[in-house]
């Protein structure tokens, strides 16, 4: 029987070990080298721990670190109250309650260049409709939304949140749905109000749900590169460099693929560790 | 008193409405003005203050879809998609029909190995993969695409797959075997069959995940095998942006895509948390 098991897994192994675990030990391998793709056409040339030497002097690396984990945490926690909040009202009774919630899904099915696209065309100084719909309400209209650097990455991370708040209400009132209705008629009987009940049924009941979504979140916002490349490019400067811009831009404008390899290899070791440690407590925290 | 009552609980509602109105407007303005723009001339779409009625147009979609060069990107994507999906579910069903059936040595540990893709950052694997590709010749075409594709659909395919599977009660499997079945035929004429909706909620959510990546595509694919997220940054020079066509392919993209995702509501929330939310 367990022979069967293995062979009906071999393949699925496969190609994990090939595509997933191979490059990766390749990748450790390429970080001591200095491979250049136009200079030495791709040839890998033992550099010794140069690569780890320039990283550690890497100003635009730490920043880019620094900005990956701005974005990362402020359009999760943001996603995370407004998600909470629209389920909380999502989850009673009223009439379009299903047209509402399957028209409220659609932003995470776009695709995020398209989203990218789209919130760039908003944010434009000149023709976009953000500025014209301030200017309506006497609040100016020249704002460079995309070109500031003060306010470029916030605007992106509004971009992100329209597009994965939807997938964290989807799974937040998928949660609240679940809570046995006894329980708020018994709390209804015992002269709860509304609020009191959200607070110590539904919260509490719901935060394994809101986990799970966070930590879907947060591994996926650790991932973004497409709606900051199609929105920025990681500007302006180093505004929005996220360190998967970064790595790129080293990779593929710079050619130097040695030391973008170094760059995503740190940064993934680093994301990790934070990650591991946010879900950690976060699974302590839902458990208490 | 009862008025008074009465009065509170219709002003309570009122704002219930117009919270969700609002909600409904920030979540939906953007495709809808995407669409509106698509349809718009060229003096429509910048015209200040935006124009609300306007003869609508076709031209940006006759002018972004006319060129065989967009056709191509547009048939790249639909291959590019399809077939990882094809591959990833042929490799993900047996493993997750074996996760959920067998019992066997190590069988937590495959099950987080197999997890374990969908937390691995695709930047990490990109450029020894890049140089991988490169020396095989690969770069460019859609092989190298769909073959990322399918390793890293694999965690959806493999996860969702096996709760479906666990749902099916052991007897039918059982019965089956007795009558001299193997276990791959056990699978293919009873288990599969019973799993119809899982399997076509999964294959949707793979396709969608690949036909919206941008990353690997970006590196791996050149002018001939682009697909249409990479054909669409194509479209913004430094010179400025086209935002009637780059709004027609904007739409094309994303229209079959929402359709898809609603299509599959009822298994979304299980699907995307890879079952960690009951739906």
């Amino acid at each position: 029987m367990s022979r069967t098991a293995y062979s009906f897994l071999l393949p699925a192994v496969v190609a994990i070990f090939l595509v997933i675990i191979v490059p990766m030990v390749l990748a450790i391998f390429i970080t001591f080298h200095d491979v250049n793709l136009v200079e030495t056409g791709g040839a890998m040339i033992p550099n010794g721990a140069r690569n780890f030497v320039t990283l550690f002097k890497d100003h635009r690396f730490f920043h880019s670190i620094v900005i990956s984990l701005l974005y990362v945490v402020t359009a999760v926690s943001i996603e995370t109250v407004l998600s909470v909040a629209i389920a909380l009202l999502l989850d009673r009774k009223f009439h379009g309650r299903n047209l509402v919630r399957t028209l409220i899904i659609i932003p995470m099915f776009i695709t995020p260049v398209v989203v990218g696209l789209s919130w760039r065309m908003f944010y434009d100084p000149t023709s976009g409709i953000i500025n014209y719909l301030l200017g309506v309400l006497g609040l100016g209209t020249r704002h460079d939304w995309l070109g500031n650097a003060a306010i470029a990455l916030p605007a992106i991370v509004l971009a992100d949140v329209w597009e994965w708040t939807p997938f964290m209400i989807l799974i937040v009132l998928a949660g609240l749905e679940s809570i046995p209705q006894e329980l708020y008629e018994a709390a209804v009987v015992d002269g709860t109000t509304r609020m009191t009940a959200i607070r110590y049924i539904s919260i509490p009941l719901v935060l394994p749900a809101i986990v799970v979504a966070m930590i879907f979140r947060v591994v996926d916002a650790m991932k973004a590169f497409d709606l900051i490349y199609v929105m920025t490019k990681g500007g302006p400067g180093l505004a929005t460099e996220t360190t998967n811009l970064y790595a790129y831009t080293i990779g593929f404008q710079y050619f130097r693929i040695g030391y973008a390899t170094t760059v995503a290899l740190v940064f993934t070791v680093i994301a990790t560790a934070v990650s591991s440690a946010f879900v950690s407590r976060l699974f302590r925290q839902s458990r208490a | 008193m009862r008025e008074a009552h009465r009065g509170a609980q219709g002003l309570r509602a009122t704002i219930f409405w117009l919270v969700i109105v609002a909600i409904l407007l920030f979540f939906l303005f953007p495709p809808i003005w995407l669409f509106m723009t698509s349809i718009k001339t060229f003096r429509d779409a910048f015209a200040i203050p935006p124009k609300l009625l306007f003869t609508p147009t076709i031209e940006n979609y006759l002018n972004v879809f006319a060129t065989k060069q967009i056709q191509a990107f547009l048939l790249n994507s639909i291959i590019i998609s399809a077939s990882s999906t094809a591959i990833a579910l042929l490799i993900g069903i047996p493993a997750a029909y074996a996760l959920a059936r067998f019992e066997f040595a190590g069988k937590k540990n495959l099950s987080f190995f197999i997890l374990s893709v969908r937390i691995a950052p695709p930047i990490m694997t990109l450029f020894p993969l890049y140089i991988l590709f490169n020396r095989l010749n690969l770069i460019g075409t859609r092989l190298s695409v769909i073959v990322m594709y399918v390793v890293f659909n694999l965690p959806l395919a493999v996860w969702i797959m096996q709760i479906f599977f666990r749902d099916i009660s052991g007897e039918l499997r059982d019965a089956a075997l007795i009558d001299g079945c193997s276990e791959l035929r056990v699978l293919l004429r009873v288990m599969l069959p019973l799993v119809r909706s899982g399997l076509s909620a999964t294959s949707i959510l793979c396709v969608i995940q690949a036909w919206n990546e941008y990353l690997l595509a970006l590196v791996l694919t050149s002018q001939k095998s682009q697909t249409m997220p990479v054909a669409i940054t194509s479209f913004m020079t430094y010179s400025g942006i086209e935002w009637g066509p780059i709004s027609a392919a904007g739409v094309v993209v994303m229209v079959p895509m929402i359709a898809f995702g609603l299509m599959v509501q009822k298994n979304l929330v299980r699907g995307l948390t890879l079952g960690a939310v009951k739906g």
